[in-house]
């Protein structure tokens, strides 16, 4: 099981254990980490599990679609490594990856 | 001197035509349906504060009559729209908050700050069907003046600036923009939001209302005039100043001109909370110690507003440069903002009133939201959080002495109104200017002429 680190806004740092398969997002909330909403349960429409990933975490993990590129371009925090948690599947590549939550979800 | 101005002077007989409003102004249904269609619609109206919205994706919502605007900070700017989603109907957003979009909460239908529909969840059951829909929230004029931002459905017509006509003049050197909530009350009234509104629109009321007021507030004679949509009252004729009594009483009530001055920054930062300020009552106090009792009044009251102006500098919060004695007696104290605004302007601080139809039941002449707002000119950063405080019984829930004066009149007016024995109101047309020419305005946009 991969464990994932979480950076909320007010910096505190959140170790999850994931289970492969899952959603990033769906760890998250699991976990309680603070800013990652999913209000939408992960059918990419919310735009509630916005997250960032460092340079280092981005190439563990395939690029977003073109759907995802396109809802993320709405982003009023959008910057670069803004991904969508919940079109993120865990795998063990992401063991000890950081994701970097936002001020605010929505 | 032509003849008839001489048959004029001569014949007492010939007097003004009296200005009449009529009842059916506040108490009927059918004109309170016409107001939701021809005038909220037409108009521009204050939606909110600049300084609510400070970064991308912060919204507020404001509803009147049967709409619910949304206004946003967009990436360029600000962006408003008819707050409706076009799948059935929902209203898509609520209060105020931050959102990179807005999202529809029953089938998560889905429009960015731009208008435009990003999602529409399953679209291809609709085979095409939905291609030549409009299916981008419908925009609203969104534009900024005086710190307030001021919105119009009507996506033609006049831009903010030719509506306003010639108020900025009177009212830009108090550069309300600087100014930040002090508090917020919300008042929801069984009363039409013109009575409401109308109780802030004249000083002619003062004496009997407000009978403490005029021991130290000066003379209280008003005199008002219209400035095309809009209109403004204040004390131009006989002027005397605060501290002293108004004429209408015997004597002096306060012979040592410094503690009557000090009484009426009292009383309004006690009684009122509003346009002067706790700064300047502080400031108000020292001429207790630096002036001698045998000060004449105009020193005392130029002494005290100085020493205010200094109380502010000294403060960080400075002082509107362009707000001369010139500008500041020029403007008068009272302004109607065509339809629903009344401002009471000062350099320290502002009253701002907004009135419109309850929004549950905006077809009901008898009720309505009245939002009375105190701003002040706060150093940078200095500003507090304020909470809006909701008040459903004012009979219960004091705000201030002076304001409680005010809405204990409202219910009696709306009541009174509806006796048999009373067709139409009778307005002073010295001092009453604001209410005939509100009418008159109303009465073009909700009648197509007005009835007079």
């Amino acid at each position: 099981m991969p464990d994932l680190i979480f950076v909320e806004n007010e910096g505190v740092e959140v170790r999850v254990r994931a289970r492969v398969g899952d959603t990033v997002m769906r760890a998250a909330r699991v976990a309680g980490v603070t800013g990652i909403v999913g209000d939408c349960g992960g059918c990419m429409s919310c735009l509630t599990c916005h997250c960032y990933l460092p340079e280092e975490t981005a190439q563990r993990v395939p690029p977003p679609t073109g759907d995802e590129v396109a809802l993320l371009e709405d982003l009023a925090l959008r910057k670069a490594g803004s991904r969508l948690s919940c079109q993120i599947v865990v795998t063990e590549a992401l063991d000890g990856a950081t994701f970097l939550v936002p001020a605010w979800q929505g | 001197m032509r003849i008839e101005e001489m048959m004029m002077a001569t014949n007492p007989k010939q007097s003004l035509p009296l200005n009449k409003i009529s009842t059916e102004n506040y108490l009927s249904r059918e004109f309170a349906r016409a107001e939701n269609e021809h005038l909220w619609g037409k108009v521009w109206l204050v939606a909110g504060r600049v300084e609510e919205l400070k970064e991308v994706g912060d919204f507020l919502t404001f509803n009147v009559a049967n709409e619910s605007i949304v206004v946003a900070l967009g990436k360029d700017g600000l962006v408003a729209y008819h707050n409706v989603c076009p799948h059935r109907g929902r209203r898509l957003a609520e209060g105020c908050g931050r959102a990179s979009q807005f999202r529809c909460r029953y089938h998560g239908w889905s429009f960015n700050l731009d208008g435009k529909n990003t999602q529409v969840l399953d679209r291809q059951d609709w085979d095409g069907a939905l291609d030549d829909e409009r299916l981008d929230l419908w925009p609203v004029r969104v534009d900024t003046w005086a710190g307030f931002i001021w919105i119009c459905m009507d996506t033609e017509g006049e831009s903010l600036a030719e509506y306003l006509e010639t108020m900025p003049e009177y009212l830009d050197p108090f550069e309300l923009e600087e100014m930040r909530f002090r508090w917020k009350v919300e008042l929801h009234l069984g009363v039409n939001w013109k009575v409401a509104l109308e109780a802030f629109m004249e000083g002619y009321h003062v004496a009997a209302t407000h009978p403490q007021l005029i021991t130290v507030s000066g003379n209280d004679y008003t005199q008002s005039y219209a400035h095309g949509k809009h209109a403004h009252f204040g004390y131009w004729k006989d002027v005397q100043p605060l501290g002293t009594s108004s004429p209408r009483l015997a004597g002096n009530v306060y012979p040592d001109a410094r503690e009557g001055v000090v009484e009426f920054f009292r009383q309004i930062e006690e009684d009122l909370n509003a346009i002067q300020t706790d700064r300047d009552f502080a400031a108000a106090k020292k001429i207790m110690d630096i002036l001698p009792p045998d000060v004449d009044a105009m020193t005392a009251m130029g002494t005290a507003i100085e020493l205010g102006r200094q109380a502010a500098i000294d403060d960080g919060t400075n002082y509107p440069e362009g707000l001369t004695y010139e500008a500041l007696g020029k403007a008068g104290s009272d302004w109607h903002i065509f339809p629903n605004c009344v401002t009471l302007p000062y350099f320290d601080g502002a009253l701002w009133y907004r009135a419109r139809p309850d929004k549950s039941e905006p077809d009901n002449p008898d009720k309505c939201l009245f939002e009375i707002w105190s701003l002040k000119r706060y150093a940078p950063g200095k500003e507090p959080k304020v909470e809006t405080r909701v008040i459903t019984d004012p009979t219960k829930e004091s705000v201030c002495l002076i304001l409680d004066q005010d809405i204990a009149n409202l219910t009696e007016v709306q009541a009174g109104m509806k006796s048999s024995k009373f067709a139409y109101a009778r307005p002073n047309p010295v001092q009453e200017m604001e209410l005939i020419n509100f009418h008159k305005t109303l009465e073009r946009y909700v009648l197509g002429q007005s009835r007079n």
